[in-house]
Order: C-alpha cells, then structure tokens, then sequence
C-alpha cells in the first residue's frame, strides 16, 4: 500500500527553493535512507513531509490526502518522529518520555489509561529497554537516549516514522543495534520509515530504498541493489571512487 | 518504600506544615499576645475585640494573602521555567515585574514632579493608583512580549528581549525617580519592599478570586506542560499546537505575577525557588504533579517568609523581598548541592 | 530623552490643570472663605460652626477630609450627627510626624500622645524617655508602619504625613481612630508651616494658646521681614551637601527659599519655580554656586563638623567661595531640634539668617540676638 506521495513537491524558505520539484512515492513496510552532504536540505526535506513548515509549493499525499488536510491530531497519530535534540530536565523519567508518546490519544488531562499502559509497556519491549523503565532519561547513554525516543514513536502508534540522523554520536556496536531495530520495524511490525544518516556503508546493509539529493540536483530514488551496480552515488556525489560492500 | 509512598509522606508532612504555619502567622506577631487572649477569641464568647482586630482583621487577611500570592508566583515561576525549559527562568525575566514598577513610577512620581495642585485632582484615585498602575505596566509589558514571542520562534531570543524589556522600563523607572522630590519617592520604596499587608480585608476576595482564575488555568496546562518538555518540534508532532500553547503560558504566568506584584509589590525569588525545591524534593518532571504541589510549597514558603518578616522583636515588618531572597536563596543552594 | 519627558509631563499637567478649574467650581462653597480661621497656610481651613469648628484639611490624597470638632463637654448639635467628629481634648493620640508631636509637647499635651514613628531619629530627650518608659510606642517607620502595634494601642486619632500613591486609610478601619492628615509640608510659606500648630492646639482644645503663640510669630516675622525688604545689597547663598556628588537642593519657591528672600538673601536658585527639591549634579552647582557669599548646610554628625573634615569627604568644597571664606551656616539637627522645632519658629529662622545677612536689621527686640539654628562655622 502507498503510504506517501509527493507531487511537484518544493520545499524551502521563503519561497525561495532549496531543491528541483520533487516526485517520489512510497509503500508502506520499506525503510528508506535520505543521504547527501550537509546543507543539501535533508532537515528542510523532513521538516516539510512531518507538516513543521509549509511546501512553498505542490502537494503531499499521506495515506492517499492531502497533509494539510489533517488536523493536527490525527498527523500525530500518523506521523512519529525521532530527532537528534533531546530532552533536557533533570527529573524527566523514561517511563514518562515514552508514555508522551499517548498524547495524541489521551484525554485533556493526560490520564493514562489501561491500554495506554499496554502500548506502553510493549513499545518498551520491542526497543528492548524495559529495565530502563524507572531511570532518569538524562542518565542513559546516547544510545539508550535513542532507544528510548524511537520507543516513544513506537508509543505514538504511527504507520509512518521520521528519523534524522538516528545513528549520529553513537558507538559502533549499537549503530548496528539500531539499523536491526529499524528493520526489523519495518519488516515486522509494517512501520515505514525514513531517516537521514550519513554512515553509508552500514545504511546500504539494511535499507530498501535510498533517496539522494545534494545541493541543486534532483532527489533521485533508487533501490540499493541497483546503486551498488550502476555507480550512481559515485556520479551523483562526484566521488572519486565508487563504493562497495 | 517505593518513590510513590515517599512522596505521599512528605506531601501530608508539608501539609501539616502549612497549617502550622499558617495558625503560627495568626498567633505570632510584633504584638505579643498571651496565649489566654489568643484562646479567648477563638473559642470563647468574650474575647478581646483588639486581640480579635489584630488576629482577624490584620493577621488572618495577611496570611491568606501570603497564601495566594506565594501559590501564584511559584507557578508562575514553574510555567515560565518549563517553558523556557531553563532552570534559571522566573516571570521577573520577562520584564514584567520591572514593567508594573515603571506603572508605579510614573502614576506616583510624575503626579509628585507636578506638584500637589495636580495630584489633588486626582482625589480617590491616586490612593487605588499604585495597585492600579502596577497591574496596567506589568500588563503592557505581558502584551509586548506576547507580541515578541508571536514573531520569535526561538525562547530564548524571547528571554534577551525580556531582559532588554527589564532593563528599558527599569532605566525610565531611574530616570523618573531622577526628576523628583525625595517625598515622592517614598511611596514608590514602600511598594518596592513588598508587603502582604496591603490586599487587607476589602480587597481580599477580589484577589484571591483572580488568583485562583490563574491558578485553575495552569492546572488545565499540565499535559501540554509535560509535552514541551520534549522540545518544541517533538511537542509539535504530538499534536500541540506549539505557539498557542507557548503564548498561554506565558499569558497566565504573566497575569499571576501582575496581579500579585500589584498588590504584594515585586517579590523576588519564590517564583525561582520554589519550582526547584519541589522538583528535588519530589524528583519528578509530571506537571500533573508538579503544579499543584508547587503551589503547595509555593504557599508554605510564602507563609513562613511572612512569619519571619513580622517575628517580634523587630521593629517594624521586615520587607518581605528581603524575607524571600534571605529564605530562597539558600534553599537553591543546599538543593543544588545535595543533588550532586 | 528630556525633551519626551517634558513634553509628557507639560501634557499631563494641561490636562490636570483643566480637572482643576472644573473641581474648584464644583467646589464653590469652599472659596468662600470670609469665615476661615486660617490665615497664612493653603492646606487647611478653620471654620466656626454652632458650638465647635469645621476643620478641612486639603492634601490632595482624600476627599474626606472634613471634621467637626467639639469640646467633649459640648452637646453636638443635630445636624451634625452623620458628620465625621473629633471629640477634643482627644484622649490619645498617633503622631506620625516630629513636628506633630512637638506641639503637643510644646503645649505641655504630651501623654496624649501614645505613638510615635521613627523615635530612633530624634534628640528629644523627653520624647527617648517616654519611648523607653513605654509611656510612647514606636510604631515604626513611615515607609513601614507597624500596623499591630499601632491597632494594639488603640487611638482615638492618628495623625499622618500623607505622601502620593500611600495609602493609610486601613490604619484608620484596622484601629477604629480617626485619621487626620497633616501634609504639613506641602505649605511653602514659612507663616503657612507655623500655622498648622492651631490643628494641634484644636485637638488638644488649647486653640487660644496656638492662636496667641501664631499671632506672636506673624508679628515678629512680619515686622522683621518688613524691615529687610528694602534692602538692595543682597548676599548670594546656596544649600545643601551633596550626596554621591548629587545635590538635592531646594527650590526657588519652597519654604527655605522665601526665609532666605525674606532675610534680603539673594538664593541661587531663585528662579526656579518648584516648591519641592531640586536634583542638580556637581557641575551645574559649582558653575552657579562657587561665588556665592553663604552656604546653607544641615548636618547630624555626633561628631565635630569642621572644614577640614568636609575637604577631606569632598575635593570640590574648596573650590567653592563661601567656604575659602569660611562662610558655613550650619545647623546640627541633633543639637537643635530643627525638623521637629523650627517650622513653628519661622521668625527664629528668619532671625537668624538676618543675623549673619544684615545683623544692622536685628533691633529692638531682637538686640543681642544668638542665632538658634544656623551658626556660622567658624574652623
């Protein structure tokens, strides 16, 4: 099923274009890897598609509307995000970071209810950080910090998942950790997500789809096993020399 | 024992601890009045009508007072740090305590610079002035930093220009006190030391009602409150609608701290303070629990500044700025230090 | 910056001023003034009524500020039953301010007085030792009244200072007295000042007293500044230390200001128009002061006040003429008594500053005059 669509998609400030109109489509269950140097608009890119700031012009279809056509609750409901910033109070604790993940769905006092609990409860399972649970998130490693924002997503129950940078500032092992976690969301749960990332050679092992774009050019979406054939990150990034894995 | 029963003990300990101080407040006093007295005007049928004036007409509003006013700027202190998501961040950072000084300053010193002939055309007005003329500066300054705070994005952009907003109506507040006479002065040095004696009986219910309107608003923030703690985009993606939600904070701790520093005059401190010794005592980040218990606190700490303030032996009240400042600003720090 | 300021200001006071003429017309009954008792002072009337006096104080800050005063051996008439009554001689009595209660002492009226604020400040010895027998209790400080204390005397009366934007009134509901404002100090005449000492001596129902010992003062007053108004070759003076470099002067209209005109003094600043005080930096001082003949300086040092003591608080002093020529006149508060005595003295202080302006002037019965207040510092 396609989850997103975007059509003669401009993105940028001010009506100034950052990018060549944009065309791509997605289906759900598919991990996709945004890559490109700093700068070329991968943040402008996700700030657009998660509704933060406006198309300059052209359209976004989720799940067959409109974005804008959603309020804003139910874009909650339909789009997680997991960010480089994170939290910082000294009392904030994981269990509450991921329970923020009801918001959409609890009431006006924010009352967790039996349910809530469960979703809860099973998001930390998945991420694996259930004996996290009762410790302060300032505590955690970056890695935990990581788990503990994508299990808040989990909680948010979205069919689609953004990303940025979800592996930057942490230690080789739990990158890995993370890229199987991502995948295995994907495959088994059907969540679909995009992130950015800049650790090429480990992103190709585990993604389906890769989206290129760099300063001026055209977002070019391509499946991996086709880019490791063709050269084409060598041309679009005029590196010197090819990848391989 | 689990976090939970803790915080549960010392939530019915703090309790108990206001209601002592609280009855203290009535009983304590520069007038020392033996305990028979005190004992009479509570439950017997003849007490001592001035023992019963200074307990009931003076003490008593004075204590209810300290009450509101010290749930309101502590709240208003946890709104403003919240949102700002910085521990350091009280209302006084938002110019608006400077903003209801400069009101005071000008309705008290420019009558004074023109002489008596102009103030008594005034009449009555110009005794309701200084309340009147605190609650439309600091109620000018909330209207431009929510104003600012539409056209930033960034919070703490929004805390510089509060800064700045400070300073500028701080500078003409000098510069007005600069062009008048030293009697004039005096009425302005009064309100800036702060006192919980001046709602008194006739004004009580007006503010303690506005108070509570406050204080009811902030409850209804606590999931919103919770959310941002994430950060903005993270907030906005839960579906909050960022903006709106920043400017009603920054709306109801603005009026807290307008109405309060109106009456009480601009009382430092327990709006920093008390949020912190809260989060430390309780360790937890759920506004839902925070906000009623740092009004609480906020109470609690508010009634023992004013004991202090008027303990015997001192001749005259102490300014209940000093009180605060001389009582808060260890709590900071033993609070900081334990921590680590 | 300046410029705003006066603009605002010249506002501000057109439209107070236009309030002015229009509460004086609602107000007609009050120019009639044929009746008042008050002669000199602008900011209370003494009128006679059936049996008693309606007394009005105008300070600007209340509205209500109209008593009917009757001898407690006097039945009040009907139809001034709903009126705010003063019953004298009052049985006890706040004091606010010194120049209050030194009425009350000066009429020998003292244990009337229950009360007092700022006790700390003054030299009166009478006054310490009543404060320490307990016979008088200090309520605190007129920046911080100590309510209990005073609703814990219980006063028929509290006789207040009135400043802008304070408001005493709940003293008054809290204690059940009467509040009786006293803005002495608005009054910029020096016979205006002295006047209110008939408030007091109404209160006290010595009113006979206060009115013979005014008369008195107006005389001597009169007649002495009669004599100087001729006089042409007028001495230039100036006011005050600084404080930090700032001076806080008296203005061309105050009350100093007309005893130095009236003394056949030149004051420096003259000219200006406000009754009040006015904030002057160093250098306009010295640019205006340096060659004046006389300086005016008012001290509470308990210690020896010398010129040399004052070059070393202040490079500046030397450069100033009147003190190159040792021209000081200082009064020492806490020797004098003079915020809580001289403004009922007028003449005294008028005698003195004749005394070291034109000491030919000083005849008849001022003939072998020491100054009181102001003498000149001699090393």
């Amino acid at each position: 099923m396609e989850v997103l669509r975007t059509k003669d998609l401009h993105i940028g400030y001010k009506d100034k274009a950052i990018l060549p109109p944009i065309n791509v489509s997605l289906d759900e269950g598919n991990l996709i890897a945004l890559i490109g140097p700093n700068g070329a608009g991968k943040s402008t890119l996700f700030k657009t598609l998660t509704a933060h700031i406006k198309p300059i012009s052209g359209s976004i279809e989720l799940l067959g509307k409109e974005l804008f056509e959603y309020s804003s609750k139910e874009k909650a409901m339909l789009i997680g995000l997991v960010l480089t910033e994170r939290p910082d109070d000294m009392f904030l604790k994981v269990y509450d970071v991921v329970a923020s993940g009801r918001c959409p769905y609890t009431n006006f006092f924010g009352k967790i209810e039996k349910e809530d609990e469960n979703i809860i409860q099973e998001s930390l399972e998945i991420v694996g950080i259930n004996h996290l649970k009762d410790r302060y998130f300032n505590t955690l490693s970056d890695g935990e910090k990581q788990k503990v924002m994508i299990a808040k997503t989990l909680a948010q129950n979205t069919p689609i998942i953004f990303m940025d940078e979800p592996t930057a500032f942490i230690d080789y092992p739990s990158k890995i950790e993370l890229f199987s976690l991502m995948k295995m969301l994907t495959k088994e749960r059907n969540k679909t997500i995009i992130f950015s990332s800049h650790d090429l050679e480990l992103l190709l092992r585990y993604t389906d789809d890769i989206w290129m774009i760099s300063k001026g050019k055209e977002l070019v979406s391509a499946k991996k096993d086709d880019l490791l054939e063709s050269g084409i990150l060598k041309e679009y990034f005029n590196l010197k020399e090819d990848i391989k894995i | 024992m689990s976090r939970n029963k803790i915080n549960i003990s010392i939530l019915i300990a703090i309790i108990f601890l206001g209601i002592l101080l609280f009855f203290l407040n009535l009983f304590v006093g520069s007038v020392t009045i033996p305990f028979a007295d005190l004992f009479n005007v509570f439950f017997g049928s003849e007490g001592n009508q001035t023992v019963s004036t200074i307990v009931f007409d003076y003490r008593l509003p004075q204590a209810v007072t300290a009450l509101f006013a010290g749930a309101a700027l502590s709240v208003a202190g946890l709104l403003m740090q919240t949102l700002f998501r910085n521990p350091l961040a009280d209302p006084s950072m938002l110019g608006i305590s400077s903003g209801a000084g400069l009101g005071v300053a000008i309705t008290i010193l420019l009558t004074g610079i023109l002489g008596a002939s102009a103030l008594s055309t005034m009449g009555i007005w110009s005794n309701l002035g200084v309340s009147l003329a605190a609650f439309v500066g600091a109620t000018l300054v909330l209207m431009l930093i929510l104003g600012f705070s539409s056209r930033v994005r960034n919070m703490t952009t929004l805390i510089i220009i509060g800064l700045m907003v400070s300073y500028l109506a701080g500078s003409l507040t000098d510069i007005m006190k600069f062009f008048s006479m030293k009697e004039d002065i005096h009425a302005f040095v009064i309100w800036g030391m702060g006192s919980f004696s001046a709602v008194g009986t006739s004004k009580l219910m007006f503010f303690s009602t506005s108070i509570v309107i406050g204080l009811f608003a902030s409850l209804l923030m606590s999931k919103n409150l919770n959310v941002i703690l994430l950060g903005d985009l993270y907030a906005e993606n839960l579906g909050v609608n960022v903006k709106r939600n920043n400017l009603f904070i920054i709306l109801v701790s603005g009026y807290l701290t307008a109405i309060v520093t109106a009456y009480c005059g601009p009382i430092a401190f327990l709006g920093l303070a008390i949020p912190h010794l809260t989060r430390f005592i309780f360790k937890t980040s759920d506004h839902r629990i925070l906000v009623p218990v740092v009004m609480l606190i906020g109470m609690v700490v508010s009634l023992l500044c004013n004991l202090v303030a008027r303990m015997p032996g001192f001749e005259g009240n102490l300014p209940i700025n000093a009180v605060t400042a001389f009582i808060g600003a260890p709590i900071v720090i033993w609070v900081i230090l334990r921590k680590r | 910056m300046k410029k705003l300021i006066v603009v605002l200001f010249s506002i501000i006071y057109m439209i107070t001023s236009c309030n002015d003429d229009l509460k004086n017309k609602s107000r007609g009954e009050y120019t009639n003034d044929t009746l008042n008792l008050v002669t000199y002072a602008q900011n209370f009337k003494i009128y006679p009524v059936e049996s008693g006096y309606r007394l009005l104080i105008i300070d600007g800050f209340k509205d209500n500020n109209e008593f009917y005063i009757f001898n407690d051996t006097v039945v009040i008439p009907e139809e001034f039953a709903d009126k705010q009554i003063i019953k004298t001689p009052i049985k006890s009595a706040v004091a606010f301010s010194s120049t209050q209660w030194s009425v009350f002492q000066k009429l020998g009226e003292i244990a009337r007085v229950k009360g007092v604020l700022e006790s700390n400040y003054t030299t009166n010895n009478e006054i310490l030792r009543l404060v320490a027998e307990g016979k008088i209790t200090d309520v605190g400080m007129s920046t911080n009244v100590n309510a209990e204390k005073l609703i814990n005397l219980q006063p028929d009366l509290i006789l207040y200072t009135p400043y802008p934007g304070i408001d005493f009134s709940h003293l008054g509901e809290l204690s059940g007295a009467t509040m009786l404002s006293f803005p002495d100090y608005l009054e910029s005449h020096p016979l205006g000042r002295a006047e209110w000492m008939k408030v007091v001596g109404l209160l006290c129902g010595k009113e006979d007293v206060t009115n013979q010992w005014f008369e008195d003062v107006v005389r001597r007053y009169e007649s002495l500044s009669y004599k100087c108004s001729t006089i042409e070759n007028k001495p230039t003076v100036f006011s005050d230390l600084p404080f930090e470099n700032q001076w806080y002067v008296p203005g061309g209209n105050s009350y100093i200001a007309k005893i130095f005109a009236d003394a056949g003094g030149d004051y420096i600043w003259k000219d200006n128009e406000s009754a009040g005080s006015l904030h002057i930096d160093a250098e306009s001082v010295l640019l205006k002061a340096q060659q004046a003949d006389f300086w005016r300086v008012i001290n509470s040092y308990d210690t020896p006040f010398t010129y040399d003591r004052l070059k070393n608080e202040n490079e500046l002093y030397p450069l100033f003429k009147a003190f190159k020529e040792k021209q000081l006149l200082v009064c020492n508060v806490r020797e004098c008594g003079y915020f809580e005595k001289s403004q009922y003295e007028p003449d005294v202080l008028l005698a003195d500053f004749i005394y070291h302006f034109h000491p030919e002037f000083l005849t008849d019965e001022w003939e072998n005059y020491t100054p009181r207040y102001f003498k000149l510092l001699v090393k």
